[in-house]
């Protein structure tokens, strides 16, 4: 029997439209080359961040969705996601980013979110060992983290629960159909049809597309975390970032601090395998320790880098695109937190034919001429001190 | 959850579990910890195959009365079922029922509760064990500090670690053409063999008898790691268990392993404790250098002493190769010139640093490295297989609770999986092949060409290689060849000379106890290589003129004591149950520790392994008999390396010491020799590259090419033995291309 609806890719995203699918009652089958948040994804690889603020106003509505899901999402899908909500606090550290702040603060309120303005005094509340150079904050209380591959894999497993097909660990292609796409076709010679195919496969997608003559406007790059050892719990409450440091700095469940941030990392030629580089890592990890003092006293004792699917405006692309083809991708550094309301959205639009909030991240919103794709692709990997 | 007992026999286990672990004075006896609950429901499950002798047990205390019977009553009951003597009862093979019951007790205990027992970690909290925690911070380690966690089990550990995928194998069917090589075994002698193969260009066939997994399977869980392992949960080793004689005159018995075999993918690489030591240099030439300055008299009656085929400068290489695919910890050794080495002083010489410093000193580490330089030795920081920084992808060790026996959940330390295969299958030269249980080599005109193996359907084929190569463990080395005969190899292969089983030499553990009465130790953190060594007393470190056995052995403060297997480590005068077993280790799991003795086995002509021709494996093939005893060096250099600890436990302030036999039995998973390297074909089955004397295109690697085993955990060498054993592969693959294309 062939499923109404295919989803290519088993990461937070893929998962979590197969499940709300599956959940409305469609026919589904969730196919990955591997499995839910394999190496080297951007689920596998991400650092967990659930921050609300400072999106994109299109963003808005679909973040306040998730905002309100997340809570409730664990015991719905009836796993541990290691989610906690220790809030979110973003810093001015110097005189000149207070303005950064501020508009911070306004285009959130504006946009409907419950986000304070916090001076030293309630920073030091909020996170006691934050350095004492930070002189303003912007604090979301609802935020927290959660782990990106418990996610995924809950996501799958509730999706089979509710009948969904998994097919993991065999290579697919998209298979062409009479004008677009017919379903995929696995490496062993095998099909799979339907009448939709989603493409959830992050960095992956442009090779999935190019056969088609879909060139979208996305490049992969390579994220690095590192992990500290491991602390006293309950130090860090917050996920914290700054205006003026390429970082995200939170301590997990175990008590290690885990630093993101957009380092990237360095390809190494095996697929779309990345790996971190020290350069970085060692201004990653400065970076932290200005913040919290303490990580001068911890050791790096892990470090890895995922490959992830960035848009030339920032934005994601989700929505129609070739019949039978359905796309939901780019969403580099924001899409965790979104992951539950575009699971929901995207069944909503594929049941409906047409779902308002997913309208600004229409695939074809943007046309860029080739020079600018190319510079936006061809944009350094090793940052220049 | 079917209860398989009756109400009545239900009655009778609880009361028979609060007799041996009774309810104290504001504390909870066994029943209200849940070990009779999860007794009965591993009745129904993992433990199905006991019930009968639970039933008969039960019923036999019944008969006696036991369920209404007095304290005084029930505990000569108990008496009476500890030494067999009770009507009625069932006497298995190997162990008592009080035996196995008394294990699963303890199990109920202490078990992480996912299995059952353990209730709200009740157990845990009792003897003050934090459970599974992910980690633990330095200054926790302090000794006199009482860890102040509350207990957490398994299933709220956080997964901070973002690791590889499982290595892709593929289940066993019809052979595979074209192979430059067949492994047999998938362990890390075989994986290591693989990725030096692959990296040639060879195209390599690895036959798995086990399933595959990723290598980080019961991290963290001492129950599965340990109980299911001995008692089923091996797939292939608990059907072929050797049995056991001390000599060629006495009967032959099951031996008790005092550690599981793994048999599956990664081998006992996933659950070694990854002390990555070299050999010293004298141990190669061990035979030679005695004779020089002692005589050769001074060599043990009955003893097979001899040089290895090949001298440290040979192996040199190797281990640094070894070394770096492990990513090793450790401090370089060398002279103690101004008190600034912090390694072992008699270290060969070393041609580069170890990949990383050294695991950190735990209090104990510190509180041994302090008694041992105030008598004058030298203690430094076992190297280890674990790492301490980012490595190749792999996460530092969290210096959690579980680590020898489990895998590693974060891949700190080195296993197969975590280290040579991912390369050696990216390669796409190598497959791995589940569930292919090689049952024999295979010739062709007296030369070896593959390998016959069942499939777990039953079916079997040959899979045929240009060079066969056997890297499993030292028993099955053994039997292979012993089992594996032609008209040229009417005794099997590489036993025309008469030599396959010979030499066989395996650890003993006899161990000194100590304990500091009140004062937490927290040895239950960190990993057991995180551990303070002395080699004063190796091999001929120290002068034996005066003494009256030769070589010696490694005296080490080792963590990792967990308490289902801690609750059976008892001093002589303590009984197994009842108030007193409970008194004495509640109040001292967590201040007990032990000194750890290595000590060298001199091979023996009393001791080999061969066939038993009464005893089969579930194929109906023999299984492997081991003659071992210790001999009279080692019965007089123990218990002097005991007197040594005992000197050292009480400079590190034990206030009671007691110690283990100087016998310990064998499977003590450094088990070697048997397929002994050497020169010459008269004395030894392979040369040094493992090349089976009288049957070309066959190598032999593991441990069982041991001459000798010296005082140190015989991996490294182990592996640093298969990557030269390696070159020699690839060269002759490379002849024999050269011979078909002329």
């Amino acid at each position: 029997m062939s499923p109404d609806v295919i989803v290519l890719g088993a990461g937070v995203t893929g998962g979590a439209i197969a499940w709300h699918l599956a959940r409305s009652g469609a026919k589904v089958a969730l196919v990955d080359a591997a499995g839910p948040a394999a190496a080297p994804s951007a689920s596998w690889a991400s650092a967990g961040g659930l921050r609300s603020q400072g999106r994109h106003a299109a963003d808005q509505p679909l973040t306040l969705m998730a905002a309100a899901r997340w809570p409730l999402l664990g015991a719905e899908l009836g796993a541990d996601l290691e989610e906690s909500f220790g809030g979110h606090l973003h810093l001015a550290e110097t005189e000149a980013e207070i303005p950064v702040i501020e508009a911070r603060i306004a285009a959130d309120l504006a946009g409907g979110l419950a986000i304070e303005r916090v001076e030293p005094a309630r920073i030091r509340e909020i996170a006691p060992e934050i350095t004492a150079r930070a002189l303003l904050g912007a604090y979301t209380q609802g935020d927290g983290q959660a782990h990106p591959g418990r996610v995924a894999r809950a996501f799958a497993a509730a999706a089979a629960r509710e009948g969904a097909a998994l097919r993991f660990g065999q290579a697919a292609r998209l298979l062409p159909g009479a004008d677009g796409v017919a379903g995929v076709a696995f490496a062993d010679g095998s099909a799979l049809k339907a009448g939709t195919t989603v493409v959830a496969a992050g960095a992956w997608t442009e090779a999935l597309l190019a056969p088609f003559g879909l060139d979208l406007p996305i490049r992969a790059r390579g994220l690095q975390m590192l992990l500290s050892d491991i602390a006293p719990r309950d130090l860090l409450a917050p996920t914290v970032t700054a205006v003026g440091r390429n970082l995200s700095l939170k301590q997990l469940r175990s008590g290690a601090f885990m630093m993101g941030g957009r380092w990237f990392a360095r390809p190494t030629g095996r697929g779309l395998e990345t790996l971190p580089l020290d350069a970085h890592a060692a201004k990653q990890w400065a970076g932290a320790a200005a913040i919290l003092p303490r990580l001068a006293r911890h050791r790096l004792v892990h470090q890895w880098a995922g490959t992830e699917a960035q848009s030339i405006d920032g934005n994601p692309f989700i929505g129609r695109s070739l019949p039978g083809l359905y796309l939901a991708c780019g969403f580099s550094n924001h899409g965790f937190q979104i992951c539950p309301a575009v699971g929901e959205l995207v069944a909503r639009d594929l049941a409906t034919g047409s779902e308002p909030l997913l309208a600004p991240f229409a695939t074809d919103r943007i046309a860029p001429d080739a020079a600018r794709l190319a510079a936006f692709r061809a944009e350094p990997i090793l940052e220049v001190a | 959850m079917t209860d398989m007992l009756t109400p009545p026999e239900r009655q009778v286990l609880d009361a028979l579990f609060d007799r041996i672990f009774p309810p104290g004075e504001g504390t909870p006896g066994a029943v209200e910890i849940g070990a009779a609950e999860y007794v009965a429901a591993a009745l129904a499950g993992p433990y199905a195959g006991h019930l009968a002798l639970y039933r008969q047990t039960l019923a036999a205390l019944g008969a006696a009365g036991f369920g209404t019977a007095e304290a005084e009553a029930q505990d000569r009951l108990v008496a009476a079922l500890e030494d067999g003597t009770l009507p009625g009862l069932p006497h298995p093979a190997g162990h008592s029922a009080f035996d196995l019951i008394w294990r699963h007790l303890r199990e109920g205990l202490f078990c992480d509760p996912a299995h059952g027992g353990n209730r709200d970690m009740a157990g845990w909290r009792l003897i003050g064990f934090p459970g599974a925690q992910n980690g633990y911070e330095e200054a926790e380690q302090t000794v006199g500090r009482k860890v102040a966690r509350d207990p957490q089990p398994m299933a709220s550990l956080s997964q901070d670690a973002r690791l590889a995928e499982v290595p892709q194998t593929r289940p066993a069917g019809a052979p595979i053409d074209g192979a430059d090589a067949v492994i047999v075994g998938g362990g890390f002698v075989g994986s290591f063999m693989a990725l030096k193969l692959v990296r040639a260009g060879k195209r390599v066939v690895m036959l798995e008898a086990g399933s595959p997994r990723h290598g980080r399977e019961h991290a963290m869980d001492e129950l599965s790691a340990t109980a299911f392992r001995n008692l089923g949960g091996a797939e292939k080793f608990n059907a072929e268990v050797p049995t056991w004689r001390l000599n060629p005159e006495s009967p032959a018995r099951p031996a008790s392993m005092s550690q599981g075999l793994e048999t599956r993918l990664g081998g006992n690489s996933v659950a070694w404790g990854a002390v990555a030591m070299r050999f010293y240099e004298d141990d190669f030439e061990i035979h030679s250098k005695t004779v020089a300055k002692y005589g050769a008299e001074r060599l043990p009656e009955g003893h097979a002493v001899a040089d290895w085929p090949m001298s440290y400068r040979d192996l040199e290489p190797f281990y640094d190769e070894a070394e770096e695919w492990l990513g090793v910890s450790g401090h370089a050794g060398g002279p103690r010139d101004g008190g600034r080495s912090r390694g072992n002083p008699f270290e060969a010489p070393r041609a580069k640093p170890y990949e990383m410093p050294a695991l950190r000193r735990s209090g104990l580490g510190a509180r041994f490295a302090g008694a041992a330089e105030t008598l004058g030795y030298h203690p430094f920081a076992l190297p280890a297989a674990i790492l301490t920084a980012p490595y190749k992808g792999r996460h530092a060790c969290t210096y959690c609770s579980f680590c020898s026996r489990f895998g590693c959940h974060v891949d700190a330390k080195a296993s197969a999986q975590n280290t040579v295969l991912p390369e050696a299958l990216a390669s796409g030269l190598l497959t791995i092949v589940t569930g292919a249980r090689v049952t024999e080599i295979v010739t062709e005109g007296g030369r070896a060409t593959g390998a016959r193996y069942r499939t777990t359907d039953g079916a079997e084929h040959v899979q045929s290689g240009r060079q066969i190569i056997v890297a499993t463990y030292a028993f099955e080395n053994t039997r292979l060849l012993l089992l594996s005969r032609d008209a040229d190899h009417p005794d099997g292969l590489g036993n025309n000379q008469g030599q396959v089983g010979r030499y066989y030499m395996t650890r003993q553990q006899p161990s000194v106890y100590a304990v500091f009465d009140g004062e937490p130790v927290n040895r239950f953190i960190g990993p057991t290589a995180q551990a303070q060594a002395i080699a004063d007393l190796s091999c001929d470190h120290f002068d034996h003129a005066d003494k009256d056995f030769i070589r010696g052995g490694r005296i080490a403060v080792f963590n990792q004591y967990l308490p289902i297997e801690a609750s059976g480590v008892l001093p002589p005068d303590v009984p197994r149950w009842g108030a007193a077993w409970r008194d004495f280790f509640v109040k001292n799991y967590n201040s007990i520790s032990m000194l750890f003795l290595d000590p060298e086995i001199l091979p023996s002509q009393n001791n080999r392994l061969d066939l038993d021709d009464t005893v089969t494996d579930d194929l109906g093939r023999p299984v492997v008999r081991i003659t071992f005893d210790i001999g009279g060096n080692e019965k007089k250099m123990i218990p002097w390396l005991q007197d040594r600890a005992e000197e050292i436990a009480r400079g590190m302030g034990a206030t009671r010491t007691w110690r283990r036999p100087a016998l310990t039995g064998p499977i003590s998973t450094h088990d070697t020799g048997g397929t002994r390297m050497g020169h010459d074909p008269a004395t030894s089955v392979t040369d040094g590259f493992g090349r089976v004397h009288d049957t070309p295109g066959l190598t032999v690697v593991g441990g069982s090419s041991f001459v000798s085993l010296p005082p140190v955990n015989p991996a490294l060498t182990i592996l640093a033995l298969s990557l030269r054993a390696a070159g020699a592969v690839i060269a002759d693959l490379a002849e024999t291309r050269l011979e078909e294309t002329a």
